[in-house]
């Protein structure tokens, strides 16, 4: 199988837009990157119109279809009614101009296959064997009642799409001529490949490229009417906006009621319910307002409102035009479609498995599933089922990842071996944590809320309010624990609050008082050396002084006798 | 595929029955009625191995799980239907 729709690899981290507005679910976000799941995808085209990084891209089949006509071969356009406010003109004639500028050798409008699809409805209609009747106009609307209503499938017309049947009358009126379709739909893409029928399709925004490209500009060429001989009103040139098709009956069978659904939410929600619904004729359109509001149809000023306008205006000017002919949409060829049911890949998953998921993300008990839909899914439910699938990652649930960082930041605080005090500017307690309630000496009691200084001297904090600077650093002693604390406090302008850390230093204090204690005794000790080590110096001093004296004494008088001595003689 | 849930008498005795209500209601709820028919079987000749339910027509895949072309399931209750039916069945119905 081909791809018709891809994800680009951009930045698509954490945005889910895509998987939310996807109905179907057909997008895997994994590893930070959305994937889309072609087995389930309905190509609504959804999400290339909501993406904000435009990283959904329509495979284009521009360069496939300008080879072919390139190639020389005869390629027949077949354009959607929707051309009348995508490209503003309502002359078709100037897009067939525009068109053979381009190399196309001939083109007609869908519509002539919407009439005999019409014609075939309204057979169908009047047998009366659908006791619902849905339009398969709509291939995105096929493949949601395919892949996901299998019950509705019995309601489904199987009639060929507009585009199918006019390339069928198309062949054969022209054998060997390639067709291309031309209009504002991706799923179209798809069913042309499938059908084998169609040599491509290219969409409204790829033509308009390609008219640039070529330098053709549609209010340039001229107004013509190229008339054709025995043309008749097309009531089916309405298909495109929403009850266009209920309107393309000349007259309705009865036994119906008849209703148009435009928008996927609307589709599901009339399918989920067609079990109680009876008789009813029911206009499927996946598009908003229709195929005008097509996911590659051309945005202008007015929206889809004003393009409905257009179409109704183009119709209107068209029975006013021509005749109403009893033999529209007659055709020879057959328009009988099959529409299987298609399964897709995900497998249903058991309870068990859903609760093991739903316990891993903490969600334990019915409460807890908030089925909030941040994920991208409707509930949570479904999100387990995406897990177990291998669709999503099973920890992008935001209650869950809040949970998870409210819990660690607050362990952290709580657990820190510092102390954390938060205040406000007035001194009112908003956090102590563990540590600082065991510096502070405040024991069990409720503290947060009340003022700082019920349970502790806040003067630092004040002090560090009045100062210029940020940071305030300073050493505290506390009485109470008999601590010593560096303190520094920060200030939190834009939350009017104060963050004070504290560190305990009483252990470096206390060492610093030790040594502080050692050096005085060894100061008193050297003191004391010092003056006992004076005191015997002087007392030899003293000692040797007296000896010295008295040796004095005892030879002076040696020395008188020996004086005398001399004398006798 | 065709699923024979055994109704010998050992399996008889271990609640047969019980699986094979269990059984429709969760092929009812995977929305395979159409590709999934269920019968029952005589003795599979593993009558001390619980309920026997016997799978035959899976897809290649399920290869690995074959023996003779079929897959055997034993111990089947009421309560275990659902997981061995979502696990090592419904993967390999060929759609």
């Amino acid at each position: 199988m081909s791809e018709y729709l891809l994800s680009r690899n951009v930045q698509c981290d954490d945005c889910f837009k895509c998987l939310h507005e996807c109905m179907v679910k057909a997008i895997a976000v994994k590893d930070r990157e959305a994937r889309i799941l072609e087995d389930r995808c309905i190509l609504c085209g959804h999400c290339t119109m909501v993406c904000p990084q435009n990283a959904k891209v329509v495979v284009s089949e521009t360069e496939k279809i300008m080879q072919l006509i390139a190639s020389g071969k005869r390629v027949i356009a077949s354009v959607a009614p929707s051309f009348v406010s995508s490209f503003g003109i309502s002359n078709f004639s100037t897009f067939k101009l525009a068109l053979a500028r381009l190399g196309f050798s001939d083109a007609e409008e869908t519509a002539v296959g919407a009439e005999a699809v019409t014609r075939k409805y309204k057979e169908l209609l009047e047998e009366g064997t659908y006791h619902n009747f849905i339009t398969s106009a709509c291939p995105a609307a096929c493949q949601l009642i395919q892949k996901y209503f299998p019950n509705a499938l019995q309601y489904l017309a199987k009639v060929d799409s507009p585009m199918i049947a006019h390339a069928k009358i198309l062949r054969e009126q022209y054998p060997g001529a390639k067709i291309v379709f031309i209009g504002p739909c991706i799923a179209k893409k798809k069913e042309a490949e499938e059908s084998g029928l169609l040599a491509g399709v290219l969409t409204f925004t790829e033509l308009r490229d390609l008219f640039t490209e070529n330098g053709i500009v549609l209010s340039e060429i001229m107004d013509v009417h190229l008339e054709e001989s025995g043309q008749h009103a097309n009531y089916a040139k309405t298909y495109p906006v929403s009850r266009g098709i209920i309107n393309s009956f000349q007259k309705r069978p009865e036994g119906y009621s008849y209703l148009a659904i435009d928008g996927i939410d609307r589709c599901f929600n009339a399918l989920e319910n067609i079990e109680h619904l009876h008789h009813v004729f029911l206009e499927m359109n996946v598009c908003n307002d229709g195929c005008i509001g097509g996911p590659c149809s051309i945005k202008k000023d007015g929206g889809t409102l004003r393009a409905a306008c257009e179409v109704w205006q183009y119709v209107d000017h068209e029975k006013k035009r021509y005749p109403v002919s009893p033999d529209a949409g007659k055709t020879r060829v057959i328009l009988d479609a099959e529409y299987p049911r298609l399964r897709t890949n995900g497998r249903p998953v058991s309870k068990q498995e859903i609760e093991n998921v739903l316990h891993r993300i903490g969600k334990y008990r019915p409460e807890d599933e908030r089925n909030c839909g941040s994920c991208g899914y409707h509930t949570c439910r479904e999100k387990a089922w995406a897990v177990i699938n291998g669709y999503a990652d099973i920890d992008v649930c935001l209650p869950y990842m809040r949970q998870r960082a409210e819990t660690m930041s607050y362990e952290i605080i709580r657990n820190s071996p510092e102390g954390i005090v938060v205040l406000t500017n007035d001194q009112k307690i908003l956090e102590i944590n563990n540590k600082a309630a065991e510096l502070l000496g405040i024991g069990n009691v409720e503290f947060k809320g009340r003022m700082a200084a019920e349970f502790f001297d806040p003067g630092e904090f004040v002090h560090a309010l009045r100062e210029d600077g940020d940071i305030f650093e300073s050493e505290v002693y506390i009485e109470k624990t008999d601590k010593y604390v560096k303190l520094t406090v920060t200030k939190i302008p834009d939350q009017h609050v104060l963050f004070g850390i504290m560190k305990d230093v009483t252990s470096i204090v206390n060492y610093n008082q030790q040594l502080d204690e050692v050096r005085q005794k060894t100061i008193r000790t050297a003191d004391e050396v010092i003056t006992k080590q004076m005191r015997v110096a002087q007392e030899i001093a003293s000692l040797l002084g007296e000896t010295t004296a008295e040796t004095k004494v005892a030879l002076v008088n040696l020395k008188k006798i020996l004086e005398e001595d001399k004398k006798e003689e | 595929m065709i699923l024979k849930v055994c109704v010998g008498s050992s399996c008889h005795l271990k609640g047969s029955y019980d699986v094979i209500e269990a059984m429709k209601e969760v092929i009812k709820k995977c929305d395979v009625e159409d590709l999934v028919e269920l019968r029952a079987s005589f003795c599979l000749g593993c009558c001390a191995q619980g309920v026997t339910v016997k799978a035959e027509g899976l897809s290649n895949a399920a290869v690995e799980h074959l023996e003779n072309g079929d897959v055997l399931l034993h111990n089947v209750n009421s309560q275990n239907v659902e997981d061995i039916f979502l696990n090592q069945i419904y993967p390999y119905i060929k759609k």
